[in-house]
């Protein structure tokens, strides 16, 4: 599912970074943890495609992710690759239902509704499909993203921070919410937070 | 998605939306309403121009002469006797005079007193009944008749002077014998009947006034003459001007020196609606360029989600060219209706319509134009697509 092979990176000369070897089954859930400055937003940087290693192999789903274009990289991206992102980015313009659906139409795939109204019943966002995402709370914004994450079915999910501007209680919901998703739809799961609440809640954990 | 994406965003930033709309809305409307104010004119003046050579009048302004004799718009310059006419009849290198006698209206309308062959001139062609014969015997313009309601068989008394509150004629009727089809040309607006009618009318009025007045002291206001060859160019005006008490004016030039005239105005507002057009695009390149500052975001998340930056690309570029558009279309709805009230002005102060019409060529040039400014001010917005930096975007630490 995700295999990484001594994976390196370097801003410039000065900084450099070599990073674990990483190996995740699906519906695997791993905890990166780290201060800041470890390299972990560069670790999942590279984890979802969106930056090269500067050396090393990662191979996500038996494709050797480092030797595809990057036209190649965008599509694979797109098709397996579920990121949540630390801050809870949307298209301001369009509404939950239309973010969500998004996610298809930029991966080319068919927009499917069936399954937007299913995570988003799962995901106790049902009823603020129509809404604009402004109007949304901090906790519900988060849940969109990940229904978004979750809506091209892909085999690795990707958060970064998710829970770090949560209080305790949506802290719980969220982590337990990736936990749940990323297992319905068959998906590995990898975490990188400095949250020390989710340290207790996931076993399978590497410090950088 | 692509164009509910470019939609919304439109739609939600209504007001700066607005802004590039209304500016491009006005200048696209003034250019189109010049260009076809300006069209319309020049083809109806050349219209009536078509076939007259040289006017013939008492001297004033030869411009006026034109305008009075041709247009029937100006006041007319003086009287002249008939008799000065005859020496023009016999000459050789004179194809037709066409004698014209002006200084009555009826609700506005010229009464203008001539010959048959003046109808002719014009191709004019009868809606109903047919040509004066008798003296006292008129034939309507189409739009004239329209305005007034006349119809065959109709009577009325003019008044003197070319505006409504003319002293009234009361004593003489005239009788409708015709009403004629418009043709477009300056007949449409005139009330025409023989030179005897209004001598006639103005015979007896005179007459009353003081009793010296004799029979054949006959005057009318201007001649349209048409030469046989160009030689007639060269010569009689020349001996007009320099042997009688008449004057020539040539109308192709004075209408030429008229237009250019005009043109001056014409010019100094078309570059200001360019200029209007021009903010119009430093507009929407303003807003575009805000909103890729602002949508950085989204835009990292787009291209992030397996968007290409081709598609943003041309997304930004729709938008801008949406505006533009919309500027366009609205601007040419503008204009109509600017066309329409210029009209109905025109047609209450000075019997003269416009018409609402096709597209002009010149429009069509006028939609690339906008086209482009469209272009121009999204594609450097656009262009910041490619330079965003989806992972520094996005992680933000």
């Amino acid at each position: 599912m995700l295999i990484t092979n001594s994976l390196a990176f370097s801003y410039g000369n000065n900084q450099r970074f070599d990073f674990p070897n990483l190996k995740l089954k699906p519906k695997e859930t791993l905890l990166i943890l780290g201060n800041s400055g470890t390299g972990k937003t560069t670790l999942l940087n590279i984890l979802s495609l969106l930056i090269s290693p500067k050396s090393g192999s990662l191979i996500i789903e038996e494709t050797e992710t480092t030797k595809l274009n990057p036209e190649e990289l965008t599509n694979f991206r797109a098709k397996n690759i579920g990121i949540v992102f630390q801050k809870p980015y949307f298209v301001n313009a369009l509404n939950v239902t239309d973010n969500l659906l998004l996610a298809n139409y930029l991966c080319n795939k068919a927009l499917n509704k069936e399954k937007m109204y299913a995570l988003a019943k799962s995901l106790g966002i049902q009823d603020l499909l129509k809404n604009k995402v402004q109007e949304l709370s901090g906790g519900e914004q988060q849940r969109v993203c990940i229904a978004r994450a979750l809506m091209n079915t892909p085999k690795i999910i990707l958060a970064d921070e998710p829970t770090s501007a949560l209080d305790d209680d949506s802290c719980e919901k969220v982590a337990k919410l990736l936990e749940t998703q990323a297992k319905a739809v068959g998906a590995a799961l990898v975490i990188v937070t400095h949250d020390q609440r989710l340290k207790n809640r996931f076993s399978n954990q590497i410090t950088l | 998605m692509l164009l509910k994406i470019v939609w919304k965003n439109i739609w939600t930033k209504k007001l700066n939306s607005l802004l590039c709309i209304l500016l491009m809305t006005f200048g696209i409307s003034i250019i189109s309403l010049l260009i076809n104010i300006g069209n319309q004119l020049q083809s109806k003046f050349s219209k009536n121009i078509s076939g007259i050579d040289m006017v013939v009048g008492a001297k004033g302004s030869p411009l006026q002469l034109i305008l009075s004799g041709v247009y029937q718009i100006d006041a007319p310059t003086g009287n002249i006797p008939m008799k000065e006419l005859e020496m023009l009849q016999n000459n050789p290198l004179i194809k037709q005079v066409l004698p014209l006698s002006m200084g009555d209206n009826y609700q506005g309308f010229r009464i203008v007193g001539t010959t048959a062959p003046y109808l002719k001139h014009f191709s004019a062609t009868y809606a109903a009944g047919g040509g004066f014969k008798n003296t006292m015997e008129v034939v309507v313009g189409s739009k004239a008749a329209k305005k007034i309601g006349l119809g065959v068989g109709s009577t009325f008394t003019s008044s003197h002077g070319l505006e409504k509150e003319g002293e009234k004629h009361g004593d003489k009727t005239y009788k409708v014998a015709g009403i004629l089809k418009y043709n477009n040309s300056v007949v449409d607006n005139l009330i025409l009947c023989n030179l005897e009618s209004i001598w006639e009318v103005h015979h007896h009025k005179e007459i009353a006034e003081n009793e010296e007045i004799h029979a054949e002291d006959q005057n009318i206001t201007c001649a349209l003459v048409k030469f046989r060859s160009p030689m007639g160019l060269l010569t009689i005006p020349r001996s007009i001007n320099q042997n009688t008490n008449m004057q020539a004016a040539l109308p192709a030039i004075e209408i030429n020196r008229l237009f250019e005239l005009m043109g001056i105005g014409m010019d100094a507002l078309k570059a200001l609606a360019l200029a209007i057009m021009l903010i119009s695009g430093i507009s929407v390149f303003v807003t575009l360029y805000n909103a890729l500052k602002e949508r950085k975001y989204e835009m990292a998340l787009m291209l992030s989600m397996g968007g290409k930056r081709i598609k943003l690309f041309f997304m930004l570029m729709i938008e801008g060219l949406t505006l533009s558009i919309c500027g366009y279309v609205s601007g040419i709805l503008v204009s109509r209706l600017g066309l329409w009230l210029a009209s109905r002005m025109l047609d209450q102060n000075f019997n003269f319509g416009l018409e609402q019409t096709a597209l002009q060529k010149e429009e069509i040039y006028l939609l690339i134009a906008a086209l482009l400014v469209g272009i121009f001010a999204a594609l450097l917005p656009s262009l910041g697509i490619y330079r965003i930096n989806i992972s520094k975007t996005l992680a933000n630490d």
